[in-house]
């Protein structure tokens, strides 16, 4: 029974406004400019809306309103930002900017500016797994989930990531003690 | 054993059990190369979840917020049930109709001439399609193929478990080519959508919804980025809407309409025009 399975109107009514700034900053990471995340997040939603009826019980609406920003991202606004090399970085636009803490370790606060940096500089493929687990805090399988593709993939992409990373760390910061198990 | 670079993540990450771990020791001891990948994979134990929490990110854009909020409201939803419709078809129509009533209240009001630009306070069911219609863009659209079996099925539950009597309107004569047709709702109450595409520039939508008020001539108005063009026949409300940039000619197309010169999309046999919907048994 496909109607019974599906979500009801006011469930996704009801989620869609509340998980709004996570689609946001997903948004944003990924397209990596406002004016961009901005045409993504709402072209998502659409989306998401047109196939409510797609989404299966059981299965995380955050997962799969990401699958919906990532594809829409993979066809759409990739495509478009391959073609017009004019879109501004997020890095750019922001100017590096980070939240200050008096209490903050000078070495940690350079550590974490150097860690953002890393993730953004990783190919698309990798970076998008990257920002699901390691930022968002999503389980491989939601990753799979979001990603359309198997958990495999996303433990490999993973693994990819952090090694050109922990390369990156082992010879351009020897100065700065890595947080082990600190990985959220 | 063969060590890849998910068993390394996975014992540094201690989701080994002890034997794994005892494994990925023993191969390391033996291959220079595995122990330089274990040493970077340590290395990018990071707090990630704690440096991009630092990293400060423009807000939710307010405009953005309001047009989730709106969709949410205004979102499309799968055709009623026709099987439940079916027992209360009559009592269904009569309480929509009560409830567009007091909700069409805010209509726009009758403007100086048969087409002046409106001024007066926008229908919130107007308002809305608006809002939703601006979020189409030609790319949006320009993959769709139109599907004629869920377009029979769509227009079949408009007119049978909506008592909706409508059509799809043939804009081929205009240069528009028919994509797609949607039921929404809006607070409730089902608006269908026409969604057409040009040659060029953005597409075209025709939103009609129940609107028992008398019959109102065609009037044209703006509503935030898009062009409308509204008028009321045989208790239903329309609205034509197109991005404002557009070459489109949406005064003549909706006389096109409204005057019925347009041909149904499908053979009325496809979709019979039975207004209302059948008693039940």
């Amino acid at each position: 029974m496909p109607q019974a399975a599906a979500m009801t109107s006011d469930d996704l009514s009801a989620a869609l406004p509340t998980l709004l700034p996570r689609l946001w900053r997903f948004a944003l990471r990924l397209a990596a400019n406002r004016h961009d995340a901005e045409d993504l997040v709402q072209k998502a939603c659409v989306r998401a809306l047109e196939r409510r009826h797609q989404l299966q019980p059981g299965s995380s609406v955050l997962s799969w309103l990401f699958s919906i920003v990532h594809t829409v991202w993979l066809n759409e606004i990739r495509a478009r930002q391959i073609r017009n090399r004019a879109s501004m970085q997020l890095s750019d636009e922001l100017g590096d900017s980070f939240t200050e803490s008096a209490a903050l370790n000078p070495e940690v606060d350079a550590m974490h500016r150097q860690v953002v940096a890393a993730v953004e500089q990783l190919p698309d493929a990798q970076r998008a797994v990257m920002l699901l687990v390691a930022i968002e805090g999503l389980s491989y399988r939601e990753a799979a989930e979001a990603l359309a593709v198997p958990i495999g993939t996303v433990m490999s992409r993973l693994a990819r990531a952090r090694l050109t990373i922990g390369r990156l760390f082992s010879t351009q910061t020897s100065n700065v003690q890595p947080l082990r198990g600190a990985l959220s | 054993m063969s060590i890849d670079d998910t068993l390394l993540m996975a014992y540094v990450d201690g989701e080994l059990s002890a034997e794994g771990r005892g494994e990925v020791e023993a191969a390391v001891e033996h291959s220079p190369e595995l122990a330089e990948r274990l040493s970077a994979m340590r290395a990018s134990a990071l707090p990630y979840g704690a440096a991009f929490e630092r990293q400060v990110l423009p807000a939710v854009p307010v405009e953005l917020a309001r047009r989730i909020q709106e969709l949410a409201i205004v979102s499309a939803a799968a055709p009623a049930p026709i099987k439940a419709m079916r027992v209360w078809p009559r009592l269904a129509a009569a309480f929509i109709a009560g409830a567009l009533l007091s909700l069409l209240a805010l209509e726009l009001r009758p403007g100086t001439g048969p087409l002046s630009a409106a001024s007066a306070p926008v229908a919130p069911w107007i308002q809305a399609v608006a809002d939703y219609q601006q979020l189409y863009s030609r790319e949006t659209l320009a993959s769709v193929t139109e599907d004629s079996r869920l377009t029979r099925e769509v227009v079949g539950n408009l007119q049978r478990a909506d008592a909706l009597p409508i059509q799809i309107p043939d804009l081929h004569g205009a240069g528009l080519s028919f994509k797609r047709v949607q039921r929404l709702n809006f607070h409730g109450q089902p608006v269908v959508q026409m969604v057409y595409l040009p040659e060029h520039g953005g597409p075209v939508a025709l939103c009609v919804t129940r609107d028992s008020r008398p019959d109102a001539e065609l009037k044209a108005g703006q509503v935030g980025e898009m062009q409308t063009v509204t008028w009321r026949r045989d208790n239903l409300g329309y609205v034509l809407l197109v991005a404002k940039d557009s070459s489109i000619d949406l005064e003549r197309l909706g006389q096109e309409i409204a005057s019925g010169a347009a041909a149904a999309l499908y053979s009325s046999a496809l979709f019979p025009s039975t207004h209302a919907p059948s008693r039940p048994s």
